[in-house]
């Protein structure tokens, strides 16, 4: 009897933790700007630590020239949609991304859902539209636009840390002349896609200069017999066929 | 009595003699003449590289596909194949060989481990005389201890240099002579004297052509060494050596501001070759390749790089049978016919292919027959000093303390 008392205690204050932990995190909606252009509150945002890729089956790969996304599942098709990208001005972000955020509904543009994905240098994410005769065309401003309906079924089908690949023309973009760790930017998508082509893959081309990315240079350096620092320098984009 | 006892101890010495190997002053226990045999399953390990390279495919599809090949003649032996970090995998080596876990049979790449006497074993004795003509002597003297051959040899390279055609020939430097003789230092000074200002005579790494290695191994007097390093170091602090550009020297050379690249694989050669033969580019450059050049005064003596195969003794270890198997393997994948890997490296291969491209070819040969070769040894020391003199933040006298001569 003493046991089955305690344990109810030990339930309560769990509850009662639990409760109030998840009602500040809902009073604490914080105001972003998207790449769209609008200011809004988002819901139940997820911590960058917190969104740490989840053990997921699930791909997402959007297909810029195509107009469509696909989601597949172990390795098959398992739903297709269509969908409105970036204008020529302002291109969806070609890269290997994760969603790292699912925000629930933001309404107005962003339509019935909001998939945020971890694009370095900006917020890009997946949503609805409140103009649903803009899709199949180039017209957003990089997210990647869907029917509402359809981003609803898509948000109940993945979760935080499915990967996200987009895929389409690298934007021309000027290269530094020195890269090392921290650095971010499209320019280091485009050098991770050729660093991949090369042979010396470092995971997803996320534009992030990461630890993964330095020892892939070092790899790149070691087997061209260069020394070896870790620094993507213009030696290594000549090798790279970058200039 | 006497006659049988006899014959039990003569039959006792030759069996004791029989099964081990003698390295230097060491002997290490295994049989030679041991057997695969075809009834008896055996399960052998092997760790390579993960190499970018292509050959139908990738490295590692190459590699299963040896494997399988050898699995045609050996139905018996299963081979468990690793593929190891280009980063970490000496590493990796190193801690297996102490916990006696190394594989039955291990490939290296642009490295040559030391031999490692409590737990490798040394393929010579397990190979017959005609096994051993598929190697050439040099490189049979190169990779043996006391004449006994320690590692199957895989492929073997050296560095060569890059020339701007332009400005050797603005230098008055007999490229085709140097191609086919070589050259020596005295002659890379002169290159500094006749080029335009903004143009280094040499940049890159002649650290990596075993510049300290060789003036070590030379065998000759302090003197003589400190004459060496007097006429690097005052190259470096005319200006004519760029140490500015050690990060950049390739882009140097690419645009034309370089006249000659130093510490260069051929690999990368190839590389260079192939970005200068876009002809939308702005500045045109001529690459030659070009023999490292010797010391002033002293033999041609060359460093040489290789991938070798070791075979490795560990706690799986099953008899000398066992270890016969890994030598089957060793040397079968040593031996292999399809050497379409190693011509994307553009090294010297056994068996000899005439693919590598041919200017590259021409200079390697000349400089492996004409050259005293020595094994390199890896020596962070030796980067670091040579570093520091061209920097001018190490006096000569500095560097052959530090030489240990």
């Amino acid at each position: 009897m003493a046991m089955k008392s305690v344990l109810m205690k030990i339930a309560l204050v769990g509850i009662l933790i639990s409760a109030s932990v998840m009602a500040r995190a809902n009073d604490e909606g914080s105001t972003v700007c998207c790449e769209d252009g609008e200011r809004f509150v988002i819901e139940n945002t997820l911590e960058t630590s917190q969104a740490v890729p989840k053990e997921s089956a699930d791909l997402i790969i959007v297909e810029l020239n195509r107009f469509r996304l696909t989601l597949y599942r172990n390795g098959e098709v398992f739903k297709r949609y269509p969908v409105a990208v970036g204008a020529p001005k302002t291109p969806s972000p070609v890269g290997e991304w994760k969603v790292i955020h699912k925000g629930g509904k933001w309404g107005g543009g962003f339509g019935d859902r909001w998939i945020g994905i971890n694009v370095p240098w900006g917020i890009y994410g997946i949503h609805g539209t409140d103009k649903p005769g803009s899709i199949g065309s180039r017209s957003s401003h990089g997210c990647i636009r869907m029917y509402n309906r359809q981003v609803k079924e898509l948000y109940s089908l993945i979760k935080v840390g499915t990967p996200v690949h987009i895929i389409g023309p690298l934007p021309k973009v000027a290269l530094r002349k020195e890269y090392r760790r921290n650095h971010t930017g499209k320019d280091v998508v485009k050098i991770q896609f050729a660093m991949r082509a090369a042979g010396f893959d470092q995971g997803a081309a996320d534009g992030r200069f990461g630890p993964a990315m330095e020892e892939a240079v070092k790899r790149m350096e070691k087997y061209y017999g260069l020394p070896m620092d870790g620094i993507l320098g213009l030696d290594e984009q000549y090798i790279l066929g970058l200039r | 009595m006497f006659v049988i006892l006899f014959i039990t101890g003569f039959w006792s010495a030759y069996l004791y003699q029989r099964s081990r190997v003698k390295i230097g002053e060491y002997y290490i226990r295994v049989n030679p003449t041991a057997k695969i045999n075809p009834n008896k399953q055996y399960r052998l390990r092997l760790w390579d590289y993960r190499l970018p390279l292509d050959s139908e495919g990738t490295y590692a599809r190459y590699l299963r596909r040896a494997v399988r090949d050898f699995q045609k003649q050996f139905p018996n032996i299963q081979v468990e194949i690793k593929f190891l970090n280009l980063l970490d995998g000496e590493e990796e080596l190193r801690q297996a060989l102490v916990r006696n876990e190394a594989p039955d049979v291990y490939a290296s790449f642009y490295s040559m481990p030391d031999f490692y006497y409590l737990r490798q074993i040394p393929v010579g004795p397990f190979l017959t005389k005609e096994e051993k003509k598929s190697y050439p002597e040099w490189i049979e003297e190169l990779y043996s201890i006391d004449g006994t051959l320690c590692s199957f040899p895989r492929w073997a390279s050296v560095n060569v240099w890059v020339g701007n055609r332009k400005w050797l020939e603005v230098s008055g430097i007999d490229i085709a002579k140097v191609q086919q003789q070589g050259w020596d230092w005295n002659d890379v000074q002169k290159i500094g004297s006749r080029l335009p200002k903004g143009i280094f005579a040499l940049a890159g790494y002649p650290i990596t052509d075993g510049f300290l290695q060789t003036l070590r191994e030379s065998g000759k007097r302090t003197s003589e060494v400190k004459a060496i390093l007097d006429l690097v170091a005052g190259m470096a602090k005319n200006g004519k050596i760029s140490v500015k550009l050690e990060h950049q020297a390739i882009t140097g050379f690419i645009e034309g501001k370089v006249a000659c690249l130093a510490g260069i694989r051929p690999l990368t050669y190839r590389k260079i070759v192939e970005i200068l033969a876009d002809h939308r580019r702005e500045v045109q450059v001529d690459p030659v390749v070009l023999p490292v050049p010797r010391l002033p005064g002293f033999e041609e003596i060359q460093v040489v790089d290789g991938g070798v195969i070791n075979v490795y003794r560990n706690r799986y270890t099953r008899g000398d049978d066992h270890i016969a198997a890994a030598m089957a393997l060793g040397y079968f994948l040593s031996t292999y016919q399809d050497v379409g890997p190693w011509l994307t490296l553009g090294v010297a291969t056994f068996p000899r292919s005439d693919g590598v491209a041919e200017d590259l070819a021409a200079v390697m040969d000349g400089v492996l027959q004409r050259s005293r070769l020595l094994k390199r040894q890896g020596n962070e020391t030796s980067s670091e000093l040579m570093k520091d003199l061209f920097e001018g933040k190490r006096s000569v006298d500095a560097v052959i303390e530090g030489m240990n001569l």
